[in-house]
């Protein structure tokens, strides 16, 4: 295996890959992926409520559930998707994450699959899923919660330095599965719809289809989808340039600049896509997805700063250890 | 400790991909087809409409249709059901016809059926059907 100090690619990949980072960051990552989940369970809860309600004959399971010959049981479900929630709240107050994380990451597990196993795969909540396995596994409540809160009310000393490759590895782990899953979107419109994706009809057809399927469902499409479907010269660049945001992505991770553009353009697309076809991807429209790229602890310093919390009640163990990574963050 | 980082990172990574390699979709690793495949502008729409006493069609909505506000999810199972055949149908009728009861939708008749559609053709407002099929059909329950 590559050194870290090596300059050759593999060692400055390593580099990237192994950076250190603050623990506030992981823990700023925990709370937006854990009130994405608080609001999205509570939204949706009605839809998964309902899960135990679907037919037999249309359902087919897949992923982790492959093994299952029937539909589980309304009470099974019911009680994953109250736990589901229990273990989003806690795990956005950061309050027992050891457990409540791994238990989260479960119960999601079983319910995001679930809910793709009625004859049509759903593609809204597999990166929300991923993001939550990193977190769930993560020390990522070391700051910023409610476990921090009980181990400074303790003089507990603080969980080692407040810096580290511990805290920093998820975030970039969490940065390549976003950027590997816009890529694998990419690579398959090229697959499944040839080289001729790239000519716009598709996604100009793509986007009528929506239209009219909402139409024959009796419900409204979006107002933009017919001026939008006559400008048949826009197409071609809107799909060029899709699936150059989409296969583009790992050039987020190279540079701020570069994150910043693409970061700026995917989200654009999101919502391109959800004002022409009412198609909404929540977890990348409302940027979680992105999260992890961003230095997210500077964000957060300015609200603790706004809430005047942020060095008040300082443990002598915290500041020890602030005191260490200034010198050793001074050194490097 | 980093070297178990690293084996995880690959691990991950091959997972991610594996989807695209195998050509197999699942969840919630996925090879992402969303608006990937070809798309015609001439397409089958499956839906159900309500038919009044005067005979005339009336869209029910999705939540009548397939209890969802997912057009996704209501299309397949539409396109599932039709798939099943006959005896599905008529379930999945009755089931739509007693929704409708419920919410005092003003229908006599549950119709299942497919409408063929230029889709750019009606996004831009203009003539769209081209042929409707009636796969199966119901009565509404009085209430």
């Amino acid at each position: 295996m590559t050194s870290p100090g090596s300059r050759s690619l593999g060692g400055r990949v390593d580099r990237w890959l192994l950076a250190s980072a603050p623990a506030e960051r992981l823990a700023a990552f925990r709370i937006l992926v854990g009130l994405f989940v608080v609001i999205y369970l509570a939204v949706r809860f009605p839809v998964f409520v309902e899960l135990a309600d679907g037919r037999p004959s249309r359902f087919d399971p897949v992923g982790v559930l492959w093994f299952l010959d029937a539909p589980l049981d309304p009470a099974v479900i019911h009680l994953t998707l109250v736990m589901a929630l229990v273990a989003a709240v806690h795990v956005l107050a950061g309050a027992g994450h050891r457990v409540m994380g791994p238990v989260l990451a479960g119960a999601l597990t079983v319910l995001f699959t679930y809910r793709s196993s009625w004859s049509q795969l759903l593609h809204f909540e597999n990166l929300v899923l991923l993001h939550v396995v990193v977190v769930a596994f993560a020390p990522a409540s070391h700051r910023w919660s409610v476990d921090a809160l009980i181990r400074r009310h303790r003089d507990a000393p603080p969980p080692g330095p407040g810096t580290g490759t511990r805290y920093g590895w998820p975030l970039r782990l969490a940065a390549l599965i976003t950027a590997v899953t816009y890529v694998v979107a990419g690579v398959a419109k090229v697959r499944y719809g040839g080289w001729g994706w790239l000519d716009g009809d598709t996604l100009r057809n793509h986007i009528a289809y929506t239209a009219a399927r909402l139409d024959v469902f009796g419900e409204d499409h979006s107002p933009i989808a017919g001026p939008l479907v006559s400008l048949s010269w826009l197409f071609t660049p809107l799909a060029v340039a899709g699936v150059a945001i989409e296969v583009g992505a790992p050039a987020a991770l190279l540079s701020r600049r570069l994150r910043n553009l693409w970061v700026t353009a995917a989200v654009g697309m999101h919502a391109f896509v959800a004002a022409a076809m009412y198609i909404v991807f929540p977890y990348p429209l409302f940027g979680v997805a992105f999260a992890p790229l961003f230095a997210l602890e500077e964000a957060g310093d300015r609200i603790s700063r706004w809430f005047r919390v942020g060095t008040r009640a300082r443990s002598p163990g915290q500041m020890r250890d602030e005191a260490i990574d200034d010198v050793v963050e001074h050194r490097t | 400790m980093n070297r178990m980082r690293r084996a995880a990172t690959a691990a991950v990574l091959a997972a991610l991909v594996m989807p695209i390699v195998r050509n197999h979709d699942s969840f919630p690793l996925s090879t992402y087809p969303m608006y990937a495949r070809q798309r015609d502008d001439v397409v089958v729409l499956p839906t159900a409409v309500g038919v009044t006493a005067d005979g005339e069609r009336e869209r029910l909505g999705l939540d009548v249709i397939g209890m969802s506000d997912d057009p996704l999810i209501v299309g397949a199972l539409l396109r599932q059901t039709a798939r099943l055949g006959e005896g599905s149908l008529r379930v999945l009728c009755d089931d739509i016809a007693a929704r409708a009861a419920n919410r005092d939708v003003d229908a006599s008749i549950i119709e299942v059926i497919e409408e063929r559609h230029d889709v750019v053709a009606r996004a831009q407002g203009h003539e769209s059907l081209a042929s409707t099929t009636v796969l199966t059909t119901c009565e509404v329950p009085s209430t």
